[in-house]
């Protein structure tokens, strides 16, 4: 799916509204193996540009390619195997089945191989101090204990790309701390790229470009 | 697949349980009456080709109402060539056959006393009609220039008359048909012209279908010819034979231009019209309750889709395709309609099997079991229904899951 490219990419919402730094309407190559930390204030489409790059909206000026071709140009089924396969997403509202269990939650995948171990899986939770409630409805989880489900659902995927929308929103520092080791380490394990957004602080990431929009 | 018991319980967890019991049985219901109409519908059919009791109204003897006026000899009950003409282009009837009178004066003498009955002498009148439309072919039943022998067929009814009203009451004795058919008479023929001829008049059968005193139809020619001088007059009566299936037509049509025909004949007509009637009706209702629940089905279908629009975006996100929901959706519909096509044939079965016990103290007998046809056009239908609902869910997967 490499090289990702934005050809003057602009939200039609956003058209006229963002400044001269921004990344939008500008050209724009993500690599293999990079980091990448989208920075601004809230409301500028930092999660705009993720569901861009998820094929979930489409409501865009200019062109996305992914390997050269297209986004829009992918038909469902290949979108399907793309995010089954390359594209792991913690999208800012998490998306988790409120009456299905933490660990429910985390195994189900749209691809047909395992990438994580059910160990693996409990030990990532373990370390993100929620083992002891993998069985509990997610329904009954607090929104940080929540956001923890999602990430390690994320991680436990196969992907090329690793999009993360505020990962650590509802996070204390020492889970913070735990959250970008694991990170890091499915990054390197899956060779990756990873685009991160935050309100402002980069967390100690070693980043390949600071993107502003 | 993977995770199938996962994904079920997340597609199917806004049902309502009422919702679907009862969408499942409105469309129990639409089946199971466009299933029963339509095994009703072959039996009724299969009756009708086996000419029981219920549909001897083939033939239908037909004559004009008598009035007043015809009393005063002001109106007339013959049936004029057009009005004939007009029978015979109603696609009711199959042929219309006329009946021929005798124009000459013949009496009857019974030329052996019975049990000591005393000789009977009486006037006669006959009647002619072609073969094809009577219900027996008697030996004996026919007539050659020069033979002195008349076969005739009476009607049951004289039979019943002379052995239950005329016998009894004059200390005659019963007889038999087949005493009767020994018995022979003295027919004698006087024309206008005062030409004379002596016949033996013998009983060959009993007609239920025509009640008159029937000879063969060349017998009647010639005396006519011979004793008449040709004379030939309009049909009084005539005899239809009719397609069962229209009798109701016929009925409605012999009511409509004044006519008049065998009573029983034309209820048994009306029946089968009837019952044709409300077996469409009924094949009707079911259809009407199948799209009725096939749209209630579509529906909760979309409902089902629209409430889990959650999940199917989130399943969608997570890498799964359209195909995994909608082999799910489609599992559900092919045993609900699987579940909803056994259980018809099987109250399809138990209605005719008690219908048929029902029908049988009656004296109607129905072939055992359900049709094939009915199981097959189930079969059929179910399909076209899957395929209808598939095509309906599909559609709405994908535009939410696209």
């Amino acid at each position: 799916m490499f090289p990702l490219q934005l050809q003057s990419i602009i939200p039609k919402p956003l058209e006229g509204l963002y400044g001269v730094e921004s990344i939008w309407g500008k050209r724009l190559e993500l690599a293999a193996g990079s980091s990448y930390l989208i920075k601004a204030a809230s409301g500028k489409g930092k999660s705009t540009l993720l569901a861009y790059l998820m094929g979930l909206r489409s409501d865009y000026f200019g062109e996305l390619l992914l390997d050269g071709k297209p986004i829009q140009q992918f038909s469902p089924s290949e979108i399907a195997v793309l995010r089954a396969n390359e594209i792991a997403y913690l999208p800012q509202d998490l998306r988790l089945f409120v009456h299905l269990t933490a660990l429910e939650n985390i195994q189900l995948t749209g691809q047909v191989s395992e990438t994580c171990s059910k160990v693996e899986m409990l030990s990532m939770a373990a370390q993100l101090g929620i083992a002891e409630k993998m069985n509990s409805p997610c329904g009954k989880l607090s929104f940080g204990q929540q956001q923890r489900v999602a990430l390690v659902r994320a991680l436990c995927r196969p992907f090329k790309l690793l999009l993360l929308d505020e990962p650590f929103s509802h996070l204390d520092d020492d889970n913070i701390g735990i959250a970008k080791k694991l990170i890091e380490e499915a990054v390197e394990k899956n060779s990756a790229t990873l685009l991160l957004t935050s309100l402002g602080s980069n967390f100690g990431f070693q980043l390949t470009q600071i993107l502003t929009v | 697949m993977k995770h199938w018991k996962l994904l079920a319980s997340l597609l199917f967890r806004h049902t309502g349980r009422w919702q679907m019991g009862f969408n499942l049985l409105g469309s129990l219901l639409g089946f199971l009456l466009v299933l029963i109409s339509l095994q009703f519908f072959l039996d009724f059919k299969s009756l009708l080709s086996e000419n029981t009791d219920l549909v001897k109204s083939q033939y239908l003897v037909v004559n004009k109402k008598v009035g007043m006026l015809n009393t005063l000899s002001l109106g007339s009950s013959v049936f004029q060539k057009n009005e004939i003409e007009e029978l015979k282009k109603q696609q009711c009837i199959e042929s219309v056959g006329e009946f021929v009178l005798n124009h000459f004066n013949a009496t009857a003498n019974m030329n052996i006393a019975i049990a000591g009955a005393q000789s009977m002498f009486m006037e006669l009148f006959f009647e002619a009609v072609d073969n094809q439309y009577l219900d027996i072919n008697p030996e004996g039943w026919n007539w050659h220039i020069g033979d002195k022998e008349i076969p005739l067929i009476l009607p049951n009814d004289f039979m019943n008359m002379y052995n239950f009203n005329y016998a009894p009451s004059h200390g005659f004795p019963q007889l038999s048909q087949a005493t009767l058919k020994w018995v022979t008479f003295d027919i004698s023929i006087r024309g206008n012209t005062g030409k004379q001829a002596h016949f033996i008049g013998k009983i060959v059968g009993f007609s239920n279908r025509i009640s008159t005193i029937l000879v063969p139809k060349n017998f009647l020619d010639f005396a006519n010819h011979e004793f008449a001088g040709g004379m030939k007059t309009k049909p009084h009566r005539l005899i239809l034979k009719a397609r069962n299936e229209k009798m109701a037509e016929l009925t409605n049509y012999i009511d409509r231009n004044g006519y008049e025909a065998n009573t029983e004949l034309m209820r048994n007509g009306k029946f089968s019209g009837f019952v044709y009637n409300a077996l469409n009706i009924l094949a009707f209702a079911g259809l009407l309750v199948i799209l009725v629940s096939l749209t209630g089905f579509i529906q909760f279908s979309q409902l089902l889709v629209s409430k889990s629009k959650y999940e199917l975006e989130t399943l969608s996100m997570l890498g799964f395709s359209t195909s995994a929901p909608i082999r799910l959706y489609t599992i559900f519909y092919l045993l609900a309609y699987c579940i909803i096509f056994i259980v018809s044939l099987l109250g399809v079965y138990l209605i005719k099997d008690y219908l048929s016990t029902w029908l049988f103290d009656k004296g109607i007998t129905l072939q055992a079991g359900v049709s094939c046809v009915v199981a097959l056009s189930g079969l059929g239908l179910m399909l076209v229904l899957l395929v209808i609902n598939f095509i309906a869910l599909r559609n709405d997967v994908q535009r939410i899951m696209a």
